[in-house]
C-alpha cells in the first residue's frame, strides 16, 4: 500500500539532506519524491510516497515533524488530496508510425513538448497510475527514453 | 563593539552560564583557543575528543543542561562522533563546538576537512554550518535552545576557522533565536481519562520508568503516584535511580538482565503504565510476548516513541511530570495486598544469587563498595557485564546520579563520564568498568591525575571482553573468539604511571582496605578487582525469548 505524505519546511541549508538522511535511515520504502517551493517564499515542500500502511505513515509524519526547520507534516491520505506527476517521453518513431503515435499520446493527454521529424519530446500530467498506463500504452511507438517525476500533493481540504 | 568570532564563542559560552568545556586545540580552532586563554570558565583538556563528548555528558546528566565540547576538523570531528552518537541515544543535551576548514576550502578535500554537518546528521538533534560571522552568535544560542528543549540532544555548530578570525560587532541576541513555541513538543492528553480509568480498575499494574522521567525531574510526582496507588515500579536501564533502590515499591531494573520479579511483574501485569521509555528491544524481549496480559498506557514527551516499538492502547504525549502529577491528583489512594503479594513472593522464589560462599564475586565487590561509598555520589559504568552488575546489585539513592550509555552501549564511556559527574558535583563520583571498556578511553587517568578529578574507578578485571565471552559460551559452544586476550596489563601500574593512585585486590579484605585507601584520597584512585574470567551476569533473557523466559545460572 502506498502512502502520500506532505512536508514543509523552512528554506534553508542542510533541509534536504537531514529530510531524505532521515527517511532513509529510518528505513521509510520511498517509492517517490519531489521537492518544490510553495506561495510561500521561505518555505519548501516535500512530497513523499511511501510503502505502508497507516502506522507506517504515522512514524514517518511523527518523525519528520521532530526537525527543527519542520513548518507541518501530514499523511495525506488521511483526508482525500489531489496528485499529480509529470513525465516527459522522447521517441524516434519508425517510419509509417508517427500518426499512430501521436493519436496514442493524444488519447493519454500528452502534449507536444518539441517535434523535429524524426524525433518528438510529449510531455504528459496526471497521477503515477495515469503516466504508468501511458508508458505501457506507447512505449511500442518507437520510445527513446522517458523521465517521470516524483508526485505533487494537495491536500483536498 | 567589534571582536572576533573566536571572542563572541567565549563571552556566548559564558552568557549561557557554561563553568567547564572539555575539548583539545587543533589547527582549525587555534583562534578558539586563544580566545579561550581569557574566558572566565574552565577549559579542561582531555586526551581524547571521544572522552570530552562523554565527559561533557557526564557534566550534562548531573547539571540538567547542555554539557559543552570543542575539537578541530577532521580527525577531531571524527574522533568526537562516538560521543554524539551515544549523547544522542541517550537523549542526553550537549552543545558541540567543532572547527572547520576555512570556508573558501570548504569542498576541496583540505587537510584535515571532514563534511562535519553531513557526518553528523544521523546522530544529533540539529547541526549548523556557520557560513558568515553574523551567523556564529544565532548559531550558538540556538544550539543552546535546541539542545535543551523538548527531549534533549546533542547539537554542533560547525565554525570555520577564518569565521573564528573575522570581526564583527553583534550583540548576543536577547531574545529566543527559536520561539518557544517552535520547540515545544506537541502535546496530547485527550486520552487522559482513559488513562485514570484504567488504573482505577487495574488488578494487577506495574509502571515501568525510563529515562524521560529521569531528564523531565519527574521522580518525586513517580513515587508520588506509585505510593498512592500501591503500584509496583520496574524501570529501564536509563530510568534506574528514577525510584530509590530501597524504596519497597522499587522492582529495579526489567529487560534482558533485569530482575525475575520485574519481569514477571511486566508479563502478568494487567495495566502497563510505561513513562519516558522508547522501549529498547533490550527492555521489552521479544515483542510478541511483551506485557501480553496488559493494557498499555504510553506517556512520552517524543509524539514518534508512540506506536513505534510497542503499540499501545492510551497515548499520553507530553511531560512526564505533568503527566504523573496529573494522574495523582485524579486518582484516589489505593491499596493491592494481593497483588503486590505475589511480586514479593518472587522475589523469594527467584533470588538472585550474587556469591556469598566467600568467594570474590562481583556481588560482594557491589556490596563492599555500596558500603564504603557516600550514597550521592554519581555512579557510572562502562558498557558490558560491568554495567549488567552495577545496574542489578548497586542501589542509587539519588535521581539522575546513575549514567551509564543504555542506548549506543559505547565502551569507554565510564571513565569520562565520571569526570565530567565529579566537575559538575563539585566532589567525587565512582566509575565501575571492565578491563576491555578502560582501555578504550584509559588514557582519561591522566587528565584526571591533571586536574585531581575526584574519580574513583571500580575495575572489575576478568581479562575478558566478558559480556560477549558470556554469549559465546552460553550461546556459541565455547569458542572464545578474540574475548580472552590473556592480558598482561598491570592496572594498578597504569594508573600509577598515568598520575593515578593505584591499588589492586583480590580478595574481600583486600578490597575493604583499598577501597578506605581509595575513598580517602582527595583526588582520583583506580582500585583493580581481579575477578575470576567465568563469573557470568544472571538472570539474562536470552535474544529473542519473551522476559518471562530468563534464566539464573548456567543449568537454568
Amino acid at each position: 500500500m502506498e502512502r502520500t505524505i506532505s512536508v514543509v519546511t523552512e528554506k534553508g541549508r542542510g533541509v534536504f539532506s537531514r529530510i531524505s538522511g532521515l527517511m532513509e535511515r529510518r528505513g521509510f520504502a520511498v517509492q517517490g519524491v519531489t521537492a518544490g517551493s510553495t506561495h510561500r517564499p521561505e518555505h519548501a515542500r516535500y512530497t513523499f510516497v511511501i510503502s505502508g500502511d497507516d502506522r507506517t505513515a504515522g512514524q514517518a509524519v511523527r518523525q519528520l515533524r521532530k526537525m527543527v526547520e519542520t513548518v507541518s507534516a501530514e499523511d495525506l491520505g488521511e483526508s482525500g488530496y489531489v496528485e499529480r506527476c509529470m513525465m516527459l517521453l522522447k521517441f524516434c518513431p519508425p517510419p509509417g508510425e508517427r500518426t499512430a503515435l501521436f493519436e496514442a499520446m493524444k488519447s493519454f493527454g500528452c502534449l507536444v513538448a518539441d517535434d523535429r521529424g524524426d524525433s518528438v519530446i510529449f510531455e504528459a500530467m496526471g497521477t503515477a497510475a495515469h503516466l504508468d498506463a501511458c508508458l505501457d500504452g506507447v512505449k511500442s511507438y518507437g520510445l527513446v527514453e522517458a523521465v517521470k517525476s516524483g508526485p505533487l500533493a494537495l491536500g483536498t481540504r | 563593539m567589534k571582536r572576533t568570532g573566536a571572542t563572541m564563542v567565549v563571552e556566548a559560552l559564558a552568557s549561557e552560564g557554561v563553568r567547564h568545556v572539555f575539548g583539545i586545540p587543533g589547527g582549525s580552532v587555534i583562534p578558539l583557543y586563544d580566545a579561550l586563554y581569557d574566558a572566565t570558565f574552565a577549559h579542561v583538556l582531555v586526551r581524547h575528543e571521544q572522552a570530552a563528548a562523554h565527559c561533557a555528558d557526564g557534566y550534562a546528566r548531573i547539571m540538567g543542561r547542555p554539557g559543552v565540547c570543542l575539537c578541530t576538523s577532521g580527525p577531531g570531528f571524527t574522533n568526537i562522533l562516538t560521543g554524539l552518537a551515544t549523547a544522542f541515544m541517550d537523549s542526553v543535551p550537549l552543545v558541540v563546538i567543532t572547527g572547520q576548514v576555512a570556508t573558501g576550502l570548504i569542498g576541496t578535500d583540505a587537510f584535515q576537512e571532514a563534511d562535519t554537518f553531513g557526518c553528523s546528521l544521523p546522530v544529533v538533534k540539529h547541526s549548523f554550518l556557520v557560513r558568515t560571522v553574523e551567523e556564529i552568535l544565532p548559531a550558538i544560542k540556538g544550539a543552546f535552545e535546541i539542545a535543551s528543549s523538548g527531549r534533549p540532544g546533542p547539537v554542533v555548530v560547525d565554525l570555520p576557522v577564518d569565521l573564528q578570525r573575522a570581526e564583527g560587532d553583534f550583540p548576543y541576541p536577547s531574545e529566543p533565536v527559536f520561539p518557544p513555541e517552535k520547540l515545544r513538543p506537541h502535546v496530547d492528553l485527550a486520552r487522559l481519562d482513559r488513562a485514570v480509568a484504567l488504573l482505577e480498575s487495574a488488578k494487577r499494574p506495574v509502571i515501568l520508568a525510563g529515562g524521560g522521567v529521569l531528564a523531565a525531574r519527574a521522580s518525586r510526582a513517580l513515587v508520588r503516584l506509585a505510593e498512592r496507588l500501591d503500584i509496583p515500579v520496574a524501570t529501564t536501564l536509563m530510568g534506574k535511580g528514577a525510584i530509590s533502590g530501597w524504596h519497597g515499591l522499587s522492582l529495579g531494573m526489567a529487560g534482558m538482565h533485569g530482575t525475575p520479579w520485574a519481569n514477571l511483574a511486566l508479563s502478568e501485569a494487567d495495566v502497563l503504565l510505561a513513562v519516558g521509555t522508547r522501549f529498547s528491544d533490550r527492555t521489552t524481549g521479544r515483542l510478541g510476548g511483551f506485557a501480553g496480559n496488559a493494557t498499555v498506557i504510553h506517556a512520552d514527551l517524543d509524539e514518534a516513541e508512540i506506536d513505534k516499538n510497542v503499540r499501545c492502547d492510551v497515548p499520553l504525549v507530553g511531560n512526564a511530570e505533568a503527566i504523573l502529577s496529573e494522574l495523582a491528583d485524579r486518582l484516589a489512594p489505593q491499596t493491592r495486598d494481593e497483588w503486590t503479594r505475589t511480586v514479593r513472593g518472587w522475589m523469594a522464589d527467584y533470588p538472585i544469587v550474587g556469591g556469598g560462599d566467600g568467594a570474590f564475586t562481583p556481588a560482594s565487590i557491589f556490596a563492599a563498595v555500596q558500603e564504603a561509598a557516600n550514597p550521592d555520589w554519581p555512579v557510572a559504568t562502562d558498557v558490558g557485564q560491568n554495567q549488567m552488575w552495577t545496574a542489578l546489585f548497586y542501589r542509587v539513592a539519588k535521581p539522575g546520579t546513575f549514567l551509564t550509555s543504555g542506548g549506543l552501549g559505547t565502551m569507554g564511556y565510564g571513565l569520562p563520564a565520571a569526570m565530567g559527574a565529579a566537575l559538575a558535583s563539585g566532589g567525587p563520583a565512582l566509575c565501575f568498568a571492565g578491563d576491555g571498556g578502560f582501555l578504550m578511553n584509559c588514557q582519561e587517568l591522566e587528565t584526571c591525575a591533571r586536574y585531581n578529578i575526584p574519580v574513583k574507578v571500580i575495575l572489575l578485571h576478568n581479562d575478558a571482553l566478558g559480556m560477549v565471552r558470556q554469549w559465546q559460551e552460553l550461546f556459541w559452544k565455547e569458542r572464545y573468539s578474540a574475548t580472552v586476550p590473556g592480558s598482561p596489563c598491570r592496572f594498578d601500574r597504569l594508573a600509577e604511571a598515568l598520575g593515578v593512585p593505584g591499588f589492586t585486590c583480590g580478595d574481600a579484605g583486600g578490597l575493604r582496605a583499598a577501597l578506605t585507601e581509595a575513598f580517602a584520597l582527595p583526588g582520583p584512585a583506580l582500585v583493580e578487582c581481579r575477578i575470576p574470567q567465568g563469573e557470568l551476569v544472571f538472570p539474562m533473557v536470552p535474544a529473542g525469548a519473551t522476559l518471562r523466559d530468563f534464566i539464573r545460572n548456567r543449568t537454568a
